[in-house]
């Protein structure tokens, strides 16, 4: 399911009843495969979440290519835009979402895509084997989901589906319906293309991969710069690994990822990933999409997934101020920085955690230094912990970076100039596909403070054959204070105001913040 | 670690609801601490240590520590909220402020960490990466999952049992013997998570967990326990409040908020040294 930046505001209205409550049946509920019988919205007596009323009258109209049939009445809280301006009878609302989906198949097709399951053999299939779309009002929660309705007897991970959509778009805020239209129908229909490979590989590759559909689609649309901030915050997060929550802005944010493969290296890229994650294809019997990038990333020309991952570490710094259309993305300057911490040099950490497949970033002054390093210090219990791992030293000056990538992670030797720079920025980049977290230790600083680090560390590591012994300097007595969040993007309400349109204005102040922290609700769809 | 598995895919398909954790503070939330202090005499710390004995003194790795950190979505900085604790009989009433940067937020702040001792609940400074290796801790908040540094949580051996029934936290004054200490294990050894049975998404199954119900809101059920510290001492517990005093009334008696302020996430628990 597809539901905008802003949706999740409408949702969370929705769910808060007028005496601030959550209303449990007001939320949504995933949509997994095979969640539901084969009923389509149209059916007698379903029990879709969203569907037409048993009054409704349900007419259809077919695309110019013979391959959609659009659902649709005319009354009732499903009734579409009646507007007729051509005055052939059919609703011009109707007739856009028709031409919309044939020009999002016929791009998807231009790329080597597959198209969507026939549903001939399904018993309810609304009538032929077309792809179904069904205009239906989401009342807010949403804006439009693909489901499937049953799977393939030689495949059962290749599914065949339908499209529910929204009726109106009433509400929604989007510039206009063709907008609206556009992002979700380039949406959803790539979910019911990658039903067509497997439709078992989580919600990264799934909504990531959905996300940058509709930027290869129409760059002019604005839902994946909107969405990206759900990774940029989140760089050190294994790659393929959800947030834990409804809340999950970084599968929808990892399209930066794809958009990454496919502008960097080769715009086919994503249908060779998809290709290879069908059961029984090239990726083997039951593939999953983290197993097959280091070969896709091969074949596309990135050499392995480890150079891909320090490509891709490196791009993203060239965002927001740092943009550089000849360097990185072309259209870098629309998305936001990438998260780092800010910490002081020298810089010690005797266990940095370094999840597979990420990046963490450390920017830090200068403090005059005249040079800077970075080195890894394996650790005691696992000499193998620097292995996978580069480093990319950084300077910011002005708008200007420097990027020098690390030979030797282990050395504190290569050094970058810092005299007069605005910041240091250490790139810690984790390129294996799986496994535990690495925890070496982590040196930053002069080569001189750096040597001392890597001597302290191992020190401390071979006094007591442990790793410093539980931090016995970490405890102590807290003070009292109250704090409040740094953000406040977390729907806090303002004392006094009502709370749930305050918390939606909240959300809605942190929509409109550039992008910060896009919160969007996770889908299976 | 499960990460490349499918059958993590399929684990993430159990999660549904979490909104709701986030709801119970999108319906109202503040930064305002509740009240509800009983007050009471100065703090007499309770039954000191007597002849306790330590349960461990070196600390046990924790399992799945991977899966801990990302499922609970760990944090690397300190929580910036704080503790504060007052007298409560011969307790204490110590109020945690457990908001982490709001509900709803998927950049949450670290947990809020605290050590009982004798004079009240002082908060350790501690961040979540840190709190998985460290000893140093007793307990922790984060919105409404309460954790004790043990299995999952930290390589402790702090542990906690329920009472049944319904006992009156004020006129118990030892701990029954025949009770059963759980420590905080939340995942199977598989390293899934175990939920905690409240429908709301990814909250997992602490020794603490059965401390609220969700009818529509957080709900105390008043559970008492006494949980039993690394270095033997054992304390009674309870957990009165997540919400202000109004706010968590209207929930105790109609599951349901009001629209002012409720403080969510405003944790106040009342505890006592057993001797």
């Amino acid at each position: 399911m597809r539901r905008a930046p802003w949706c999740v505001l409408l949702l969370l209205a929705a769910a808060c009843t007028s005496d601030g409550q959550l209303d449990l049946a007001e939320l949504p509920t995933n949509e997994q495969p095979f969640a539901e019988p084969e009923v389509r919205p149209d059916t007698p007596g379903n029990n879709l979440q969203f569907n037409f009323d048993r009054a409704d009258l349900v007419e259809t109209f077919g695309s110019t290519d013979g391959r959609f049939l659009i659902h649709f009445t005319r009354n009732g809280q499903n009734a579409v835009y009646l507007g007729d301006d051509d005055g052939n009878g059919v609703p011009d609302f109707v007739e856009q979402v028709a031409s919309v989906y044939v020009e999002v198949l016929a791009y998807y097709e231009s790329l080597g895509f597959r198209a969507p399951e026939s549903d001939e053999s399904v018993p309810d299939n609304g009538g032929d084997d077309r792809f179904d779309v069904y205009l239906v009002d989401f009342a807010g929660v949403g804006d439009g989901a693909f489901r499937q309705d049953s799977c393939l007897v030689e495949n059962s991970e290749r599914c065949i589906g339908f499209m529910t959509q929204e009726n109106d778009f009433v509400g929604y805020g989007y510039p206009s319906t063709l907008i609206a239209n556009r992002i979700l129908g380039s949406h959803e229909l790539f979910h019911a293309v990658q039903a067509a490979y497997d439709v078992n590989q989580g919600s990264v590759l799934s909504e990531g991969t959905a996300v940058w559909a509709t930027e290869a689609f129409d760059p002019t649309l604005n839902d994946f710069e909107a969405f990206t901030d759900g990774y940029l915050e989140n760089p050190d997060r294994p790659l393929d690994q959800p947030l834990p929550g409804p809340v999950d802005p970084f599968s929808y944010g990892s399209a930066i990822f794809f958009q990454f493969l496919a502008e960097r290296y080769d715009p086919d890229a994503i249908r060779l990933l998809w290709e290879r994650c069908e059961n029984g294809g090239e990726g083997g019997a039951d593939p999953i999409w983290m197993s097959q990038i280091d070969a896709v990333a091969a074949e596309i020309g990135a050499e392995s997934f480890a150079e891909a991952m320090v490509e891709f570490a490196t791009w993203n710094l060239y965002t927001d101020d740092f943009a550089d259309p000849d360097v990185a993305y072309a259209n870098g300057e629309d998305l936001d920085r990438v998260k780092m911490e800010a910490v002081q040099a020298p810089y010690v950490d005797d266990e940095a955690r370094l999840f597979y497949a990420s990046t963490s970033y450390f920017s830090m002054m200068s403090g005059g230094r005249a040079e800077m390093t970075a080195a890894l210090a394996a650790s005691a219990d696992d000499p193998t912990s620097t292995e996978a791992i580069e480093i990319l030293l950084v300077t910011e000056n002005g708008p200007n970076l420097t990027v020098k990538r690390v030979a030797d992670v282990t050395a504190g030797s290569e050094t970058l100039s810092t005299g007069g720079v605005d910041h240091f920025v250490v790139a810690i980049v984790n390129t294996a596909t799986s496994g535990d977290s690495k925890k070496p230790g982590l040196c930053i600083g002069t080569v001189e403070e750096v040597a001392d680090c890597k001597l302290a560390l191992a020190s401390g590591e071979g006094g007591a054959g442990g790793a410093g012994g539980g931090d016995p300097g970490e405890g102590g007595s807290g003070g009292a204070g109250v704090g409040e969040s740094d953000d406040g993007c977390g729907c806090r309400v303002e004392p006094g105001a009502p709370n749930a349109s305050a918390c939606l204005l909240l959300l809605a102040l942190c929509s409109l913040r550039g992008r910060a922290r896009v919160a969007q609700m996770r889908s299976w769809t | 670690m499960t990460h490349s598995s499918k059958k993590a895919f399929a684990m993430k398909t159990l999660f549904t609801t979490f909104a709701l954790a986030g709801l119970l503070a999108a319906c109202g939330d503040s930064s305002a601490v509740g009240g509800g202090s009983e007050g009471g005499s100065p703090p007499v710390g309770g039954g000191g240590e007597g002849g306790a004995q330590p349960i461990c003194t070196e600390p046990t790795p924790v399992l799945c520590e991977d899966d801990v950190f990302l499922a609970m979505n760990l944090k690397t900085a300190p929580s910036a909220t704080g503790i504060t604790t007052e007298a409560d009989g011969s307790g204490f009433l110590s109020i945690i402020d457990a908001t982490a940067g709001g509900a709803f937020n998927p950049d949450p702040d670290s947990y809020t960490y605290g050590k009982f001792t004798d004079a009240g609940l002082e908060q350790v400074l501690i961040n979540d990466e840190d709190a998985l290796a460290s000893m140093d801790w007793d307990i922790a908040f984060r919105r409404y999952v309460g954790r004790i540094n043990s299995g999952n949580s930290g390589p402790s051996c702090v542990t906690a049992a329920r009472l049944p029934g319904t006992p009156d936290y004020d006129t118990l004054a030892e701990a029954p013997a025949d009770l059963t200490y759980r420590s905080d294990t939340y995942f199977t050894e598989s390293c899934d998570l175990i939920a905690d049975g409240t429908g709301l998404e990814g909250s997992p199954a602490t020794a603490l967990s059965s401390y609220w119900t969700y009818p529509g809101c957080v709900q105390m059920t008043g559970n008492v326990y006494v949980i039993q510290l690394q270095s033997g001492r054992q304390l009674k517990f309870t957990v009165t409040h997540f919400y202000n005093e109004a706010a968590q009334e209207q929930c105790q008696t109609e599951a349901t908020l009001p629209m002012a302020e409720t403080d969510s996430g405003t944790v106040q628990v009342r505890w006592a040294f057993l001797p």
